[in-house]
């Protein structure tokens, strides 16, 4: 082999495949590095590792307020926090909001020393990128239902974006006779999101207590393409990448109530637990090749349908007016995503060795059922949302007002990073451990080998049936803090808010980790980043 | 699709501008009728009269419960007005019994004689009709940020 393939093959021992881009069956002809499942659901896939259920704030005032506001009346768009604040519209208004995001990373920690053929690693970095987008545009109109006030509204909004698309780079210095430095670059583009049709209506119970419901209509398109890189005197050597696409559509209801004792505003909301449908999914992974000359491979794959179950959201919130200038606003939600679950066709992984005198001859199969399902724990963690906001009506005329407000949020996010447990980081290990056990027939072993070798098994059959999923996206802590500044004419009104959320996460070194136990894989080397996304909401409103 | 966008958030900008009809009333002489304005002239009523004040044009009367269209047949420097050819463009339900009463009085609209007769005396205030630019500064924002959104939804989802 030419020296500079071997600099390259060292290169691509390290530099595998994105962790969470699969598609086809492996083959045994060389080093494409895929996670080598057919027809498996994105979520397994990891594609789907950013994708955060937990619906976005709507509205400046709310994003201005650290996401806070259930218990205050406010604009049609307030519906998505609580459907009951849609009484307190008076004139047929319409809304609407954009959001512009950036932000800034950080590496804290990387490999720098020897790996393999790599001498060292330098300059390793993350840059957000930035995008423009929609966030909501409303219509709401005062009615009278039954002879009490009440509200209507519709909205169209987005409930949950695909994913943060960023940039990696890495500057590589590689063992050959002239010590090239080679640059890493992997660029990750998630686009899309679901979106939601909201209906909703509220009506006064009363003089202090209101009520509201949604009705949703959610639907949208996932797309996330990966591109990688190997660059050496400016020039790309090596390529590849990754494309995913996938719909998801559902329908829900949220119920909300709010009272109004005076001074002292309280509410309460439950985003009714439903399920996600997610179909029509296209897959398509470039691995990069071994070196320039070898052959490149376009494995294209359809994930499997599957249902996601999303469990009940519940809130409570609290408003307090102090004086006539001043209002704080405190909210708390919930939701106990460790109970969601994953239904899609059953797949039964066949593993063993073909040779049992080889340990190197491990094979693993699917099968996957066309006439059953399975239904397992999508294995997310409970997330929740504690949101402080203050507004202060700095300028307060008969005719307009201008309010100025401050909020913080310290959530738990659904998802943000991948992150192997313990147990699957040494799959080479398990299988080794396994291969010995193998040698030992079946009627000889002690009780403890029996149960060690069942053991392995279900967790090998479990690594291979769910090697991306257990790899996919993990919830953090992030912790927001907002500004919002407002202008209300009466018959116009804008707004203006930015947030900063901050959080801190572990990713995957030069994007690879293959869990695959026939490639040798070493236990997976982590860096220590952080994250800082800005969003900056601007929305306008007419009443007419 | 870029331009798609720019093409029809210059167009709404354009169309806000123009249609917007974003005014305001600024106080203007009692006695000056001005023919190229439009004004509204108040009554002692609470009675109206829009448009240009000027022989042969079309104005706007509102009184209670109706609201007529009539031609200015005559009118001269002391600020009487007569509005001749007047016909019902409007009609509010709720203002049913205080037409009931106007029409036994003085002021008889109802009678099937379309004149109506004005005199100076009864005006208490003439105001022109302006432009408001803020008003319409303000509108074509909204209506241009709406639209901007509109049209990304529908490039997302188209």
């Amino acid at each position: 082999m030419k020296a500079p393939s071997r600099l390259l093959t060292a290169v691509l021992t390290v530099v595998v495949a994105s962790s969470w881009a699969s598609s086809a069956r492996s083959q045994s002809i060389g080093t494409i590095d895929t996670l080598s499942v057919d027809g498996r659901t994105a979520w397994e896939d990891g594609f789907l590792s950013l994708f955060n259920l937990d619906r976005v704030p709507q509205g400046s005032r709310a994003l201005g307020m650290g996401g806070a506001g259930m218990a205050l009346l406010g604009g049609v768009e307030s519906v998505s926090l609580n459907p009951a604040t849609l009484t307190g519209i008076r004139r047929v208004e319409l809304e609407s909001e954009a959001v512009y995001y950036a932000g800034s990373a950080g590496v804290s920690s990387y490999p720098q020393g020897r790996l393999g053929a790599i001498l060292g690693t330098s300059n390793y970095r993350v840059s957000p990128s930035s995008s423009l987008g929609y966030n909501n545009l409303s219509l709401g109109m005062p009615l009278i239902i039954f002879g009490s006030r009440g509200g209507l509204g519709i909205t169209y909004r987005r409930v949950a974006r695909t994913g943060q698309a960023e940039e990696t780079r890495a500057e590589l210095l590689v063992l050959t006779s002239a010590n090239q430095a080679v640059t890493f670059g992997r660029g990750d583009s998630p686009e899309g999101g679901m979106d939601a049709v909201t209906l909703s209506v509220a009506r006064e119970m009363g003089s202090r207590l209101s009520v509201g419901v949604n009705l949703n209509f959610e639907s949208g398109t996932l797309d996330r393409s990966e591109d990688l890189g190997v660059s050496l005197y400016g020039f790309t050597v090596l390529s590849g990448g990754a494309d995913f696409r996938q719909d998801v559509s559902g329908t829900s209801f949220d119920l909300g109530a709010r009272a109004d004792l005076g001074k002292l505003k309280l509410a309460a909301t439950a985003y009714l637990g439903h399920d996600l449908k997610f179909d029509r999914g296209s897959a398509e992974v470039r691995p990069m090749a071994e070196d320039p000359t070898a052959p490149r491979y376009d494995l294209r794959s359809t994930p499997l349908d599957n249902t996601l179950s999303v469990p009940t959201m519940l809130g409570f919130g609290s408003a307090y007016s102090l004086g006539e200038r001043f209002t704080l606003a405190a909210d708390y939600l919930i939701r106990p995503w460790s109970n969601s679950e994953i239904t899609r066709a059953r797949i039964d992984p066949v593993i063993g060795f073909a040779n049992p005198a080889d340990s190197t001859s491990f094979f693993a199969d699917l099968n996957i059922s066309e006439s059953s399902e399975e239904t397992f724990s999508a294995r997310f963690e409970d997330t929740n949302s504690l949101r402080l906001g203050v507004e202060y009506l700095m300028i307060r005329r008969p005719d307009w007002t201008m309010p100025v407000r401050l909020g913080f949020r310290k959530e738990k996010l659904m998802q943000t990073n991948t992150a192997i447990p313990s147990m699957y980081s040494a799959p080479v290990a398990l299988q080794l451990e396994l291969f010995h056990l193998v040698q030992i027939p079946a009627g000889d072993r002690t009780e403890e080998q029996q149960a060690r070798y069942d053991e392995l098994g279900d967790a090998l059959r479990n690594l291979w049936e769910f090697n991306d999923l257990i790899f996919r996206g993990k919830g953090v802590d992030a912790t927001t803090i907002s500004l919002g500044l407002g202008y209300d004419m009466g018959t116009f009104g804008a707004e203006l808010a930015i947030e900063r959320k901050a959080y801190d996460i572990d990713n995957y070194f030069l994007s690879g980790y293959n869990p695959d136990p026939r490639y040798g894989s070493q236990a997976p080397l982590t860096t220590k980043e952080s994250r800082s996304i800005v969003a900056v909401s601007l929305s306008t409103r007419w009443r007419f | 699709m870029h331009n798609w966008r720019v093409a029809v958030v210059v167009l709404a900008l354009l169309l806000t501008g123009a249609v917007s009809g974003c005014t305001k009333l600024v106080p203007a002489s009692v006695d000056d009728f001005g023919a190229n304005k439009t004004v509204v002239v108040t009554l002692r009523d609470g009675e109206t009269i829009r448009g240009h004040i000027r022989r042969g044009e079309a104005v706007t009367f509102t009184t209670f419960g109706r609201v007529y269209r009539a031609r200015v047949e005559d009118m001269d420097n002391a600020g009487n007005i007569v509005l001749a050819g007047a016909y019902v463009q409007e009609e509010y339900e709720r203002f049913s019994l205080q037409r009931d009463r106007m029409e036994g009085a003085q002021l008889r609209i109802t009678d099937g004689t379309d004149r109506i007769s004005i005199p100076a005396y009864k005006i208490v205030k003439v105001e022109e009709v302006t432009i408001d630019k803020m008003k319409s500064a303000r509108a074509s924002a909204f209506w241009s940020f709406t639209f901007f959104v509109a049209t990304r939804i529908m490039g997302a989802r188209l």
